[in-house]
């Protein structure tokens, strides 16, 4: 297995440092399965670490970097189905589908950056989740390394390692559905007023061809050279957008730079609360009132806040108001570190038994997602020493023979007490015979001839 | 001889701050210099990338990774704005003067103290 030196690269992350006590760069299941069975630290799976929520920050842990296993193993045209590996960009695939005139329909944050293994693990929404839902809806199946080695994940169990951001195992491969790549257009409104904006989006998401409505604040408007007033983005699947061809893709690759341009104000940390419509327009003037800039997909209900890395108090206060509003406080950006208390506890308990069921030995992504300690992991490293099977004792005849002369005895006893429930068993049905026998008996004279008046037209007279 | 290696000293501990002061204090980043790093694209490691460069001079380490980078000005879209390029001049300085100099780079010189031509055959 492949490994580098530079632990004090894997030790940065946007939440703060933590230690690393290995990086590996694994290369197939075989590798990863030793390195499961082996490792006695705290497990990371890595991608490209774009985590806003600091879900690849380490804790005395083994980095495994995914990012080799970047290979799109094959694509078929005609079920509409590709095979690829974790590390693989979203932007990789799209242009390998290009030329079979395929597409992944969804469009997250920053599909040059994320790689599917991060989408898959986040449950990431696309900015055409109004039409495609998210990443979920397009797996056929997963191919993970969990607590008990490889294993292969269905559609019906998927969500044991969607959204979990790798908690529960390592995704590996993936068999997603893909679709005819479409023709688009772009009709960009403009606006004073959010609530009026609010409204045409609320009408806008009646029509089957919109497949996009991202809406753009003020200050957000005036970082990308717009106007300073609220922009709504609308895009067709269809002509009926003002904008085609190199006009239109102009201005959504203006959108796919939404998080780039906040970075470069020193905007590095985002929130993604999601609220129903109803609501939104109550969320945007709180946040409009702190003078914090947001874009807003209003497909989902998902407001993207930006804040400055010293702007702690005015984030708590946003979280604070999210759950004050009982918004969701995250809508695909991830829990991580940094919004573990906003976790419901029954969701809590609901997540740790997952995590129980497919490791057991809790090696994966540690306090990340829901807080816990781990039984068994410690802080020693990676060991390479094989686990001790218990010796064997070697008996006597005479003690084999009294051995199971004991084990005949404690089956005896076994299939005595199951006998006794047998019999009470029995005895209990008897009773109940007895019980409804006597209710017969308890019939009146004229209700049983009633009884024979009803029952002779169809059996007749005994 | 002395003096010369004082010099040395003091032009390195000069490049190692203005290193710093080319990446700035945030190296707490998602990276999005790797979109178009053409170094880590290809081998998809993160010490390769500009991020994982301005991680290491910040904690005043430098290897040979250095020599590895382009200078094609891909991390300028940085949006913290670290001038990842002159920084990675600095670092190849500061291998040069501690003697951990790019052999290409030795046999260069030796080519131009020899011939005037660094493309000159032996």
């Amino acid at each position: 297995m492949k490994t580098t030196k530079n632990k004090a690269v894997y030790e940065s992350d946007l939440h703060g440092e933590g230690k690393v006590t290995a990086i590996v760069f694994p290369e197939s299941f075989e590798e990863l399965e030793t390195l499961v069975r082996i490792s006695q630290q705290d497990i990371i799976p890595r991608g490209s670490n774009t985590s806003l929520v600091g879900a690849c920050k380490p804790n005395n842990s083994v980095i495994v970097d995914m990012s080799k296993m970047n290979n799109i193993l094959y694509i078929d045209p005609e079920k509409k189905t590709v095979y690829l590996e974790a590390g693989v960009r979203i932007s990789e695939l799209q242009k390998a589908l290009e030329k079979y005139g395929l597409e992944f329909p969804l469009a997250p944050l920053l599909p040059t950056l994320q790689t599917f293994g991060g989408v898959i693990a986040t449950n990431s929404l696309g900015a055409r989740d109004l039409k495609y839902g998210n990443i979920k809806n397009w797996i056929e199946y997963l191919e993970v390394v969990d607590g008990s080695g490889k294993t292969i994940v269905n559609k019906s169990d998927i969500e044991d390692f969607v959204g979990l951001e790798g908690i529960t195992g390592i995704i590996v491969r993936a068999k997603l559905r893909v679709t005819t790549k479409k023709e688009r257009t772009l009709t960009i409104y403009r606006s004073d007023s959010i609530e009026e904006l609010i409204e045409a989006g609320k009408r806008l998401k009646l029509d089957h061809e919109v497949s996009l409505l991202y809406l753009l604040g003020k200050h957000h408007s005036l970082l990308h050279g717009l106007e300073s007033k609220y922009h709504l983005f609308v895009e067709f699947e269809s002509s009926k957008g003002k904008m085609k061809s190199s006009e239109y893709k102009k201005f959504i690759n203006l959108l796919g730079t939404s998080y780039h341009v906040l970075a470069s104000g020193r905007y590095s940390l985002l929130e993604d609360p999601r609220f129903f419509l109803d609501k939104l327009a109550r969320f945007i003037d709180f946040i409009e009132e702190k003078k914090i800039p947001y874009f807003c997909n209003l497909g989902s209900g998902v407001v993207y806040a930006a804040f400055k890395p010293e702007e702690s108090e005015k984030l708590a206060e946003v979280r604070e108001e999210v759950r004050r509003m009982r918004g969701k406080i995250s809508a695909g950006l991830g829990i991580g570190i940094v919004k573990k208390q906003y976790i419901e506890q029954n969701d809590k308990e609901i997540i740790k038994r997952i995590k129980t069921r497919h490791d057991p030995l809790w090696k994966f992504n540690q306090n990340k997602v829901i807080d816990y300690e781990s039984p068994v992991l410690s802080p020693q490293g990676i060991t390479t020493e094989k686990v001790e099977e218990p010796e064997k004792v070697h008996k006597t005849a005479e003690e084999e023979i009294k051995t199971a002369e004991e084990e005949m005895e404690v089956f005896i006893q076994q299939e005595r007490v199951k006998d006794v429930i047998e019999q009470n068993k029995v005895e209990d049905m008897q009773k109940m015979v007895e019980v409804t026998g006597s209710k017969r008996q308890e019939l009146t004279e004229e209700e049983k001839e009633e009884i024979k008046r009803i029952a002779g037209g169809y059996f007749g007279e005994e | 001889m002395e003096e010369n290696n004082e010099n040395n000293q003091v032009e390195l501990e000069n490049a190692k701050e203005e290193i710093l002061d080319l990446i700035g204090d945030h190296v707490n980043c998602i990276g999005l210099c790797k979109e178009l790093d053409p170094i880590y694209l290809i081998l998809r490691e993160e010490a390769m990338s500009a991020r994982g460069k301005s991680i290491l001079f910040s904690k005043k380490q430098f290897d040979k990774s250095v020599f590895d980078h382009t200078l094609c000005a891909s991390s300028q879209h940085c949006p913290f704005h670290k001038n990842m390029d002159n920084a990675i001049r600095k670092a190849r300085k500061i291998l040069n003067l501690q003697g951990r100099e790019h052999p290409v780079n030795r046999e260069m010189v030796r080519k131009i103290m020899d011939n005037e031509n660094p493309f000159k055959k032996n």
